[in-house]
C-alpha cells in the first residue's frame, strides 16, 4: 500500500467523481492515529487521504520542538515507511496520500518535499471547499441578547434615561465614598476667643440647640 | 462545518452543490450533467447518511473526518481508564497494575477503535473495495 504520487492522486479523484464516491480524509496527529487510519483503509480495501492540520502537525513534533513543519514532515516519513509494509489487497496496491492541510503549512511542506526531490507536493487538482451551509450566526446580524447588554434593570436602558428611579430603600454609598455628616467632629475647630466671650456657651461646641445654649450659660 | 453537532441542529442542503455544478457547467458551456467542481465535504460529523449519499451524487470527492475518529480513538481509552482505575492509578499506597498503565495496552485499544471508525467512513463514502489499482 504505497503512498500515492500526485498523478495517482489525480486519478483517484477522477475515479471518485466518475463513480460518485468519495475518500475519507482522516486527520492524524501521531503514530497511533496514523496507524489506525492506514489499518482502516487496508481493512476496507479502500484508498484514502491522510491529512495533518497545523495544530496536529505541531503536536506531532512534540512539546520540545513545537514546529508544525517538522511534525508534518516527520509524520509523512512515518506514513511512507509503515504504509509500504501493508500487504497488497487482492494483488493490488491501495494508495493513500499525505497532504499538508492549510496554506502556510502546505507551502512549507511542499517546498520541503520539492527540495528533497520527492514528488509529494500539493496536487494541482482543483478542489472547491464547501463552507458553512445554513443561516448566519445571529450575532453577526447585529442582534445582541439582553444579557449581553450589561443592563440589570430597566432604569439602565438608554430609553428610560429620564425615568425616575423607583425607591428601593435607603441606598448606602460605599464606605469610602460616604460624606461627612453635617456635624463636624468635636475636636475639629475651636471657637475664637471673641465668640467665646460673646457666647458663654463656649463649652458646648458645636452648639446644638438654643436650649442647650441656655442651659450651659446658666451652668457657667 | 466543523466539529460536532447534535443531529438535526444543522440543516444541510446538498442540493446547493448540485445547483453550483449546473450553473458552472452552463457558464463553461460543458455537456449536460458535467461536474466541473471537485467538492470537499468539510466535516461530516452528525450528518445523515442520506445527506452524504446526496452530496456524493453532486460531486463531493473528499470528506474530512476528524471529530468522529477522535471520539473513536478516545472512547476505548476512556473505557480502559474507568474500568481499570485501580490499576492505572496508585491508590492508597498500592502499586497499581503495570499491565494496565502500560501505554501500549490502552493505545492498542484506541488504535483498534479508530481503525474501525475509518472502515465505517470508507463504507459510508463507498470508497471501500475501490482502490485505484484494485479494479
Amino acid at each position: 500500500m504505497p503512498i500515492a504520487t500526485p498523478e495517482v492522486y489525480a486519478e483517484m479523484l477522477g475515479r471518485a467523481k466518475e463513480h460518485s464516491f468519495a475518500f475519507p480524509a482522516i486527520n492524524c496527529v501521531g503514530s497511533e492515529s496514523l496507524n489506525a487510519a492506514l489499518k482502516g483503509f487496508a481493512d476496507a480495501g479502500s484508498d484514502g487521504i491522510i491529512q495533518f492540520s497545523t495544530g496536529g502537525a505541531e503536536f506531532a513534533s512534540g512539546l520540545g520542538v513545537k514546529d508544525m513543519v517538522t511534525g508534518a514532515v516527520a509524520l509523512a516519513e512515518f506514513a511512507h515507511i509503515v504504509a509500504d509494509k501493508y500487504p497488497d489487497h487482492r494483488g493490488a496496491a491501495h494508495r493513500s496520500l499525505s497532504e499538508g492541510q492549510a496554506g502556510q503549512l502546505c507551502q512549507a511542506a511542499a517546498g520541503h518535499f520539492a527540495e528533497a526531490g520527492r514528488r509529494r507536493q500539493e496536487p494541482t487538482v482543483p478542489v472547491a471547499h464547501v463552507g458553512r451551509v445554513g443561516g448566519a450566526d445571529r450575532r453577526e446580524s447585529g442582534h445582541r441578547p439582553r444579557a449581553a447588554q450589561g443592563s440589570r434593570c430597566r432604569q439602565d436602558h438608554p430609553r428610560n434615561r429620564n425615568r425616575r428611579r423607583r425607591w428601593r430603600g435607603r441606598r448606602r454609598r460605599p464606605r469610602d465614598q460616604r460624606q461627612a455628616l453635617h456635624h463636624p467632629p468635636r475636636t475639629s475647630r475651636r471657637p475664637s476667643r471673641r465668640s467665646a466671650q460673646a457666647n458663654t456657651a463656649s463649652t458646648c461646641w458645636p452648639r446644638r440647640s438654643a436650649t442647650c445654649t441656655a442651659f450651659t450659660s446658666r451652668a457657667t | 462545518m466543523h466539529g460536532v453537532y447534535k443531529p438535526g441542529n444543522v440543516k444541510l442542503r446538498p442540493d446547493v452543490l448540485d445547483q453550483g455544478q449546473k450553473v458552472a457547467s452552463a457558464k463553461l458551456g460543458l455537456a449536460e450533467g458535467a461536474k466541473p467542481f471537485d467538492f470537499v465535504f468539510h466535516g461530516g460529523s452528525g450528518s445523515l447518511k442520506s445527506e452524504i449519499e446526496d452530496s456524493l451524487k453532486f460531486g463531493v470527492v473528499k470528506m474530512n473526518v476528524d471529530t468522529d475518529t477522535q471520539y473513536a480513538f478516545t472512547r476505548p481509552l476512556a473505557g480502559h481508564m474507568f474500568t481499570n482505575y485501580d490499576g492505572v492509578l496508585k491508590i492508597d499506597g498500592e502499586v497499581g497494575n503495570k499491565k494496565a498503565y502500560d501505554p501500549r495496552t490502552y493505545l492498542k485499544k484506541a488504535e483498534a477503535g479508530m481503525s474501525e471508525r475509518v472502515v465505517e467512513a470508507c463504507n459510508d463514502l463507498h470508497s471501500a473495495g475501490r482502490s485505484v489499482t484494485a479494479g
